[in-house]
């Protein structure tokens, strides 16, 4: 599967590229080539990882989720009419696969019981002035602390508009492919966007 | 389309807008520090979360391919049942993790609603929920015997439409925004689904069967459950300390599984409970299986915890719970940190 292979990159499907895979890679995928399976996962499994990541905060969770995304999503590939984005297709399992496990874990006594003191107000708007004039300035902190911050503060977002904030953010879809990701108007994941932003932005600067 | 003046910063911010539009919101921030300045944030915040870039593991691939090699479907023994992952899903693996969690924590628990309706219980489980039934002393004797007989196999699933599987998609997800099934749009709902997760979910929906009849008699603990030796309870114990758990995803149990019965979800749950007071505690129990990839811990001195015991039987896993075992005294870890989904099925 020379031609698969060819597609495999650093990045994989690269954040804004766009994806479609050829006829010839899903025909490969149809008749069982294993090989064209394992290059779409190469090429697929970065961008998902990066959302992944984000999503869940921890490197196993991210790979594994992954995983389960592309071990169950790739083998029905060979009834994919190609029509549809694969990536597109494959957020979409991802992001219910993940739901999922938020579900479960919300349900979980004991996870409650963990987290409760930390997660009682878990989406809670935070108490500081939306207008206040000072820069958030999160350049001038070390990178790792940057990133331990926003990571941090994602966490706290609710999930469908974390979710939404990523695909754009980190994989930089358009609204359009989010929208059929989410399953949910472009209007919408605009909105759910506009409230992430700023959930993250007054997060952040209460806990500066 | 409509946009309200913030939905238009965004849309500026994401590169949206046309020329025109553009330089209007240009106009606006120049003339506004304050709207500037929050715009600038959320771009900042932008590319702070594309900041750091990980990249996956030497070994994810080599992993994924193995994981695409177990990922023949288990065949479904008797009375208990480890569904597989879709045709194309995980499979050989295993796992699952009820828990009998602390009993000072169960004591502080809100009291449970009324069990769900049928079809309620169906969304929910579809949502891979677990939500114990509430405990009593008549159902736990019946879990007790429940789990302790052998059940006949459970009865295939009905077929299901498209449109009675949305309904139960939808039923799954109040909110409406939980896309269940993958973008094929040219497909219409009678044709079988495009891949997506929706058809995994609603295939490991099954409705459980009602529990078995009264409580039977006291179950004993088979001894070859115990047999693990100190020596090897030690290097479990070890392993499992150093190589938590992770991937469970939901459990379904039966009617009248006592209060306490959780999941272990997930590495933090597994490790917030070795950090805990009840940490030290924790040992195996033995009666695991000789892959290991299942163990029962739990802390074998509380007078509470007599009569736990796990069973590996041709991939599949039964725990008996003995009429002795109360809340709060062991639970089940997956080693070998795979998603599988357990259920307990009960015999009609």
């Amino acid at each position: 599967m020379g031609d698969a292979r060819e597609l495999e990159g650093r990045c994989g499907v690269c954040p804004g590229e766009t994806d479609r895979e050829t006829p010839e890679v899903l025909a490969a995928i149809r008749r069982g080539d294993a090989d064209a399976l394992d290059a779409l996962a190469r090429r697929h499994a970065p961008g998902l990882f990066r959302v992944a990541l984000r999503l869940t905060g921890r490197r196993e969770d991210a790979e594994d989720l992954v995983q389960e995304t592309l071990v169950r999503a790739l083998p029905k590939l060979a009834a994919f009419e190609g029509r549809a984005s694969v990536a597109t297709y494959l957020f979409r399992v991802l992001a219910n696969l993940w739901k999922n496990r938020l579900r479960s874990r919300k349900r979980s006594r004991i996870v409650e019981w963990l987290r409760s003191r930390e997660q009682r107000d878990e989406h809670a708007p935070p108490e500081v002035d939306p207008a206040d004039p000072r820069p958030l300035a999160l350049e001038q902190l070390e990178r790792e602390e940057r990133a331990a911050r926003v990571r941090d503060a994602l966490a706290a977002i609710e999930p469908a508009r974390r979710l939404t904030l990523l695909l754009r953010e980190v994989q930089e879809l358009p609204y359009e492919q989010i929208a059929e990701i989410t399953a949910v108007p472009v209007g919408t994941v605009r909105s759910r966007l506009a409230r992430a932003r700023e959930d993250l932005r007054l997060l952040l600067r209460s806990r500066s | 389309m409509r946009r309200g003046p913030e939905g238009r910063l965004h849309d500026y911010l994401d590169g949206r807008l046309s020329a025109e539009e553009r330089e209007a919101v240009e106009r606006l921030l120049a003339e506004d520090p304050a709207l500037a300045r929050r715009v600038e944030d959320w771009r900042e915040l932008g590319r702070a979360l594309r900041e750091g870039q990980q990249e996956l593991s030497p070994d994810f691939h080599a992993r994924l391919r193995r994981r695409f090699e177990r990922s023949a479907p288990e065949k479904a023994p008797r009375g208990w049942r480890i569904l597989s992952w879709e045709a194309a899903g995980l499979a050989a693996a295993v796992v699952l993790a009820g828990v009998l969690f602390a009993p000072d924590v169960l004591r502080r628990r809100e009291p449970q609603p009324p069990a769900a309706p049928a079809d309620d219980r169906v969304s929910a489980r579809s949502a891979g929920a677990t939500e114990p039934a509430s405990p009593s002393p008549e159902s736990r004797g019946q879990l007790e015997e429940t789990l302790a007989r052998d059940h006949a196999p459970p009865a295939p699933d009905p077929p299901r439409t498209a449109e009675e599987s949305k309904k139960v998609a939808d039923r799954r997800d109040p909110e409406r925004d939980s896309p269940v099934s993958a973008p094929a749009p040219r497909r219409d709902a009678a044709e079988p689904a495009e891949p997506g997760p929706s058809s995994a979910v609603e295939k490991e929906s099954k409705p459980l069967s009602p529990a078995a009849g009264p409580s039977g008699g006291r179950e004993r603990e088979p001894a070859e459950q115990r047999a693990a030796s100190a020596e090897a309870a030690a290097d479990t114990l070890a392993s499992l300390r150093t190589s938590a758990p992770a991937g469970v995803e939901a459990v379904e149990l039966p009617p009248g599984v006592p209060d306490g019965v959780q999941v272990v979800e997930d590495r933090a749950i597994w490790e917030g409970w070795l950090a805990g007071p009840a940490g030290p505690q924790i040992e195996p129990l033995g009666g695991y299986d000789a892959d290991q990839r299942l163990v029962l811990v739990g802390m074998p001195g509380g007078a509470d915890c007599a009569g736990l015991s796990l069973q590996a039987e041709n991939g599949s896993y039964r725990v008996r719970i003995g009429r002795g075992a109360a809340a709060g005294c062991a639970f089940l870890v997956p080693r070998d940190g795979r998603g599988v989904r357990l259920e307990v099925r009960t015999k009609d």
